[in-house]
């Protein structure tokens, strides 16, 4: 079975932008949060989620099954969905 | 204001510095475009990779150019977002690495 993707992203960023891009581009489903259009307590629930991967809380910080990457590292990337 | 004029005005400024845009006009484009949502959204162009704390304060180091520019494009040649570049970046001849975040993270956190 795939590896489950999640992403958390800025909706203004530039590499989360290519990330997302990226994974549409190979045709992998993927959940994301945009979390500068998160507010209040739904925004600091998900920061305190990143940190637990990132504890920079940059973005974007990528989940693919077990692994963490932090930012767009295309080659990482393709290693942990084996593409 | 539109993108395309920020790029000229922008240009201006930032190339007798040293700092050149990023030779992807597109790249470069689509992070003006969202310099000028965070002028909207919080009254200063705060660095559109990052999140912002919304608060002037919080926010000074990462307000475009950020106070992280000059380190980035020494070391990788290139600041966080790949907007601002040197020239041998532009020119291929350093390898293009991906800048990791150099803001300490205890300023993110907010």
């Amino acid at each position: 079975m795939a590896a489950k993707v999640k992403v958390f992203t800025l909706s203004t960023c530039s590499h989360c932008k290519a990330t997302k891009k990226f994974l549409n581009d190979n045709g992998i489903p993927f959940d994301y949060v945009d979390v500068d259009l998160l507010q209040g307590d739904e925004r600091q629930n998900i920061l305190k989620e990143v940190e637990q991967y990132n504890p920079q809380r940059s973005f974007p910080t990528i989940i693919i099954g077990d692994n963490i990457i932090i930012g767009f590292r295309e080659s990482d990337i393709r290693e942990a969905l084996g593409i | 204001m539109l993108s395309a004029e920020l790029y000229e005005m922008l240009k201006k400024v930032q190339e007798p510095k040293g700092y050149f845009f990023n030779k992807d006009k597109e790249w470069v484009l689509t992070i003006l475009g969202d310099l000028l949502i965070n002028k909207e959204r919080y009254g200063y162009m705060s660095c559109p990779c990052r999140l912002a704390a919304g608060n002037r304060e919080k926010d000074t180091d990462i307000i475009c150019p950020c106070q992280y520019r000059p380190e980035d494009v020494r070391e990788y040649g290139s600041c966080y977002c790949n907007l601002y570049v040197s020239p041998q970046w532009n020119e291929g001849t350093i390898e293009h690495q991906y800048v990791p975040e150099r803001r300490p993270a205890q300023k993110s956190l907010f």
